[in-house]
């Protein structure tokens, strides 16, 4: 119960800063008083109410149900994380070491995390698929990946 | 009649039906592949119409926009990330169907309703195209809410579980569309100075994360060296049959004019469609709690919509010169390229020409039957691998799928916070479709909310009192009260039944 109550208090503090940032945006004449900011304060009043609500319900509904939930939960958390972790290590080099070899990052670390063993599949396939992807899009579709700095740029633009 | 079959006789030659040959299995393979749009396809093909004839010119890339719509079902159901922006709303229903084991039948039903969709709104086009492009006209800003507004009353169908969540998911859903541009004032609204929000928010990075992602997350728990594949190895297109298209065919019936119709409409296009088809057909249902959870109907509808939606697309391009979606404005560009100035003029003065290109498009409709077999066949392929491989494949066509639509990382980002949250909104209830449903129309409800209460200098008696608007609103209100209409019969029925 507590992790679905820590949610519905995040999406609403975050509704709440939403709600009051959309008090800074510049009045225009334009629209007269359904300016940039009434749609937004019309939808995020709604959200915090609804959200409200359902937290109150949860409340009301007690701890007990939720106690195997919970349990679960803590091993999914952890594979969220990791994975996330994975994906926001190749994002933010990508721009050093360019699509390629992000992509090798991306599916070596996935291979790994979904239960792959074996090294030397893990090895080849990771290779591969990051190949074909990076010719693909690169290549044949004309996608414009990121190519990276320095010697991955170079390489990058042998394959894309 | 007599322009119609010398139209029918043009697009017969050997080059033009080889040309929609060409196009319509490249537009599979297009459509196939996520961050290829309809639009892009048609952009790929355009350098190569250079020399070509222009109505030749034209037959092609009017065939890859037909075969673009209908490959983007292909990895929406089985791996739950959408080919194009008009398969959203097939991966609700497609993919659950694809882990029920049901994927070769979601995608020779995706296939089949694709094929009759476009015939359908082809057929009706070629005959009813001018008139129809004069009701088109007289939609202003309070029947594109009305519209939007009977788009959201869909999440009356999709609560499986608490209808607050749901209600709340398509209200996230709404906020997430202010985010960006205000078209009327001209504001940036909630962009912290960073160039990731100052553009908007796009569904299809987040409708990618939060499906797609979200799974493969949870996937991440199950090691896959002990899973059963034979789901996977089960995999083998199924067409629609004679009896189901038989039990279907009001569904399909309404799908394929609710599609032709919203084509029509300038600035609404396939995805609009498919998800007010959806919307309409968990509305209409006899068992809307089914909706979501992999139900051939969930495919059917907008499958139909978006490919009918394509014959509707092309009649205010062709008959006044206005696109009314991305695709379109491309085509319109390579008519004008290729020396033709599309609208009313053009039917006086080239009428066969014109009717040439509907005819190509039942053509490229036809040949969908064929390309969609070997297409799907391809893709069936990574479908029978283990997850560990299927994983990372998905992984980066989510990446290049979000990353293409506007080559900037920062839709790549967005996709990976949609993926955390759509994780959340799985384990704790809330629904995805409803907040894709909310991002998706959030956008037409403001903007032309907005413009009708200008309009009417606030008053919003101006917005219901409209002929075409006002049955539509009573529609939205009849859609929203439907669940507890139906609660209070079936409550009066089984009182009496007792008594």
């Amino acid at each position: 119960m507590f992790g679905e109550l820590i949610f519905h208090a995040l999406l609403f503090v975050l509704m709440m800063f939403l709600f009051i940032t959309s008090f800074s945006f510049p009045i225009l004449n334009i629209g007269g008083k359904l300016g940039a900011a009434w749609w937004p304060q019309v939808v995020l009043t709604l959200g915090m109410v609804l959200l409200l609500v359902s937290a109150i319900l949860l409340i009301r509904k007690g701890r007990a149900a939720f106690d195997e939930k919970e349990r679960i939960e803590k091993k999914e958390i952890i594979s969220l994380a990791t994975s996330s972790l994975i994906f926001i290590v190749a994002l933010l080099s990508i721009r050093t070491i360019g699509f390629l070899v992000s992509a090798w990052i991306i599916v070596l670390g996935f291979m790994i995390q979904l239960g792959a063993r074996k090294v030397w599949v893990i090895a080849v396939s990771s290779v591969v698929i990051a190949l074909i992807f990076s010719l693909l899009f690169g290549r044949f579709m004309m996608v414009s990946l990121p190519r990276g700095m320095g010697i991955f740029r170079a390489i990058s633009y042998y394959i894309y | 009649m007599g322009h119609i079959l010398s139209g029918f006789l043009f697009a017969l030659s050997p080059v033009n039906l080889l040309f929609a040959v060409l196009g319509s299995f490249s537009g599979i393979l297009f459509g196939a592949l996520p961050g290829i749009s309809s639009a892009m396809g048609v952009v790929l093909l355009l350098p190569f119409t250079h020399g070509m004839n222009g109505i030749t010119a034209i037959i092609l890339l009017v065939s890859n926009f037909c075969g673009s719509t209908m490959g983007g079902s292909t990895t929406s159901i089985l791996f739950a990330t959408p080919g194009t922006p008009e398969a959203v709303m097939t991966v609700l229903d497609g993919y659950q169907l694809h882990k029920k084991g049901q994927g070769g039948k979601a995608l020779g039903i995706a296939i089949s309703v694709s094929v009759i969709g476009g015939l359908i709104s082809t057929f009706v086009m070629l005959f009813l195209c001018i008139p129809l492009s004069k009701v088109a006209l007289k939609f202003g800003p309070a029947e594109y809410v009305s519209l939007a507004l009977l788009g959201l009353a869909a999440i009356s169908g999709l609560g499986h579980g608490s209808m607050l969540k749901t209600v709340a998911s398509c209200i996230i859903g709404l906020i997430l569309a202010t985010f960006g541009t205000d078209e009327i004032t001209g504001i940036t609204r909630f962009h912290f100075n960073s160039t990731m929000f100052m553009n908007g928010i796009h569904f299809i990075p987040v409708m990618i994360g939060a499906f797609a992602l979200s799974e493969v997350f949870m996937q991440g728990m199950k090691k896959s060296e002990t899973q059963d594949y034979s789901v996977a190895k089960r995999l083998k297109v199924e067409f629609m049959t004679w009896a189901e298209f038989w039990h279907y065919k009001w569904l399909i019936l309404k799908s394929a004019l609710i599609g032709m119709f919203i084509g029509i409409l300038p600035g609404t296009g396939g995805t609009i469609a498919s998800v007010l088809a959806y919307s309409e057909a968990a509305r209409s249902s006899k068992y809307p709690e089914k909706f979501g959870t992999g139900i051939l109907d969930g495919v059917i509808a907008p499958e139909t919509a978006n490919n009918a939606s394509t014959g509707g697309a092309m009649v205010p391009t062709l008959t006044l010169g206005i696109p009314g979606s991305g695709t379109t404005a491309v085509i319109l560009g390579a008519f004008i390229m290729h020396g033709m100035r599309p609208g009313p003029l053009l039917f006086m003065t080239q009428p066969t020409l014109l009717y040439a290109v509907f005819i190509s498009m039942i053509i490229a409709n036809l040949l969908l039957f064929f390309g969609g077999i070997y297409g799907v066949k391809a893709f069936a392929q990574v479908a029978r691998l283990k997850y560990y491989f299927q994983g990372p494949v998905i992984l980066l066509l989510c990446f290049v799928g979000s990353y293409a639509l506007s080559n900037d990382l920062g839709s790549v980002w967005i996709m990976l916070i949609a993926g955390v949250v759509g994780f959340f909104f799985k384990k704790y209830g809330f629904s995805v479709a409803g907040m894709v449903l909310g991002l998706v129309l959030g956008e037409m409800l403001e903007e032309n909310l907005r413009k009708a209460l200008i309009i009417s200098t606030g008053k919003w008696s101006g917005l219901f009192l409209r002929p075409i608007a006002g049955p539509i609103f009573l529609l939205c209100l009849l859609a929203i009260m439907w669940p507890v209409i139906k609660k209070q019969i079936e409550k009066k029925s089984n009182s009496k039944r007792t008594a």
